[in-house]
């Protein structure tokens, strides 16, 4: 009986795993329709949303931005 | 197969023990997807297809090959991998079939493999006693509980729609997430009106 639960488990299991290998083989052969190449989102603006295309180059711009106008408020304080 | 029953099921697991509204399953996309309401069709449609191709498929595995082997403890493994082979190939029909859906639904479409509704089916299918013995009687809650799925998914996204022309009046902490929660909420109750007016077992 046991070796007959794992034979069946085994099968079961084998040929679950065979018949996702093929959906995701196949899936990943046809091509993304035009248009959906860059999983994006227009929902909002967020920068730290690792969907959003541009986030990497607004984050960038952000800091600096933020740095840049830490130095002006550090130096009009300083004086 | 006596089919008022199979209504009474469909009709009950739709508006009165409906999966969303009563079991908080499925919020994800429940709260993701429906901000249009063609993408909310879209993911409808999208779950109505995975949850009754693959409750069919997991009830015939558990009561045909888990249960005369003994193999019931795995039934979690072999329900995932079922799950997940079926949203693959419902990802594979739809960008070819309907590329503007596939669009639509964009990263929603792979989580349905990640939607606790559909694991939630396949496990009551084969755990409430007049589901795992009568074939008919799954079927038709599978069919009943992701018509429930599309059916609230939908409402709610037209009054998101609506509530959106007024959601810049209030204040920042409840706009977005907060304010769709808020509306689910009133929704659940609304429905439990329904209670009672039909009981299955």
């Amino acid at each position: 009986m046991i070796l007959e639960q794992i034979l069946v488990l085994a099968g079961i299991i084998g040929g679950l795993f065979i018949i996702l290998s093929i959906g995701v083989y196949f899936n990943r052969k046809i091509p993304v329709p035009e248009g959906c190449m860059v999983i994006g989102c227009d929902h909002c603006d967020d920068t730290g949303c690792g969907f959003n295309p541009g986030s990497v180059e607004q984050l960038k711009a952000d800091i600096k931005r933020e740095i840049e106008e830490y130095k002006v408020k550090e130096g009009v304080d300083s004086e | 197969m006596d089919f008022n029953q199979l209504i009474i099921i469909i009709l009950s697991t739709m508006l009165i023990q409906n999966i969303i509204l009563t079991r908080f399953l499925g919020i994800c996309s429940f709260i993701g997807v429906s901000t249009k309401k063609s993408s909310a069709i879209g993911m409808g449609f999208s779950v109505i297809f995975v949850i009754v191709l693959s409750t069919v498929i997991t009830w015939t595995i558990y009561n045909h090959l888990l249960v005369p082997y003994e193999l019931e403890y795995m039934r979690t493994i072999v329900f995932i991998l079922v799950i997940s082979a079926v949203v693959q190939f419902v990802e594979m029909f739809m960008k070819k079939i309907t590329p503007a859906l596939y669009k639509v639904l964009g990263i929603y479409l792979p989580l349905i493999t990640t939607n606790c509704a559909v694991l939630g089916v396949a496990i009551d299918a084969i755990g409430k006693d007049y589901l795992k013995s009568s074939f008919s009687n799954m079927l038709a809650y599978s069919v009943g509980v992701s018509l429930g799925f599309t059916l609230i998914i939908y409402i709610f996204s037209t009054i998101r729609i609506r509530i959106a022309d007024y959601e810049g009046e209030l204040p920042k902490s409840l706009q977005g997430a907060p304010l769709a929660l808020i509306t689910a909420a009133i929704m659940a109750m609304a429905f439990q009106g329904l209670s009672g007016v039909i009981s299955i077992g």
